[in-house]
């Protein structure tokens, strides 16, 4: 694929953390003729084909996914593209006919336990890792010397753990998931945690510099 | 503390609970039944199906009983039985307190 001279390599716009709005930023680039091919950490391959309306879903890996259902999604109209990172998988239907892949936002609610409960752990050995570190500076030094890289990482992997869990609150109210055609606000957030880092590696370059 | 997950269950839910009380069925079989029975009123997309049928299974309130390929049939426990029983009594008390209010 990446031989094809159709083919373009661009930034995720929206974390998959986000995932009505993620499939709402590929919809809008299938309406422009750009198809996904993969997901490769901060970059999507697209393809280029004819502009089309289409629906993309991307689905948790959860314990009620199993590979041999792929036969029957297709056979609704939702064909499996492969993976998002380690913890989605993405779908995508042509026929505008197909049924919507989820139609109970509480059912789909639980789709999302598993992710959070991984998520969440992460996160909570992440804050200890910090913790301990602070902790260990100021018991032998009587000093903590503050990085920005610390509160930066936690505000990025609690971004994505608020993300979803938002959303599943959200679906265990039996609110469905939005169309995701406002993206652009939606990625905000994710923009400004990028430029945060962006900054902070400048900063790092010039102080090894300096 | 959140509340438990099924201490209410979606009308998707209730419904697949429905398509197993007398017969074992598969998962085709189970929404093909819900929308008949809905008159497509209640549509079980392929996510929504897969995902309550293993919710149910996770809690014990249905089991598989047979595998054929990719087809696995279900069928209710005493504790979907009784899970679906429930239901049915909360609805039903919801539509006497509502004619009951219509009435007044």
């Amino acid at each position: 694929m990446l031989e094809n001279f159709y083919a373009y390599r661009l930034m995720v716009s929206v974390t998959p953390a986000d995932l009505e709005y993620y499939t709402g930023w590929l919809n809008e680039m299938a309406a422009k003729g750009l198809y996904f091919v993969k997901a490769q950490g901060e970059l999507v391959t697209f393809e280029r084909d004819t502009p089309a309306q289409v629906r993309y879903h991307l689905e948790p890996n959860s314990p009620f996914s199993h590979p041999e259902r792929e036969e029957d999604y297709r056979e609704q109209g939702w064909k499996c593209l492969g993976p998002v990172g380690r913890d989605f998988t993405l779908y995508l239907s042509k026929n505008p006919d197909a049924p919507p892949f989820h139609t109970d936002p509480v059912a789909q609610s639980y789709t999302l336990d598993r992710l959070i409960k991984i998520w969440t752990s992460w996160f909570l050995l992440l804050v200890l890792l910090i913790a301990e570190g602070i902790f260990r500076d100021l018991w032998r030094y009587h000093f903590y010397h503050f990085t920005l890289f610390d509160p930066l990482i936690l505000c990025s992997a609690g971004y994505s753990l608020f993300k979803v869990l938002r959303l599943r609150k959200r679906l265990r109210m039996g609110i469905p998931p939005s169309d995701g055609t406002d993206w652009r606000r939606a990625s905000l957030g994710r923009r400004l945690l990028l430029l945060a880092w962006l900054a902070y590696l400048v900063y790092l370059a010039v102080s090894l510099w300096l | 503390m959140g509340r438990k997950t099924l201490e209410t269950l979606s009308e998707g839910m209730f419904y697949v609970l429905m398509a197993l009380l007398h017969a074992q069925r598969c998962g085709t079989e189970i929404a093909a039944f819900v929308e008949e029975r809905t008159g497509g009123r209640v549509r079980l997309g392929p996510g929504t199906l897969y995902t309550i049928l293993g919710k149910f299974e996770e809690e014990a309130l249905i089991r598989e009983t047979a595998v054929q390929g990719r087809k696995r049939t279900y069928q209710l426990t005493g504790e979907g039985k009784e899970r679906y029983q429930a239901e049915v009594d909360r609805l039903r008390r919801c539509l006497a307190d509502a004619e009951e209010e219509s009435l007044c």
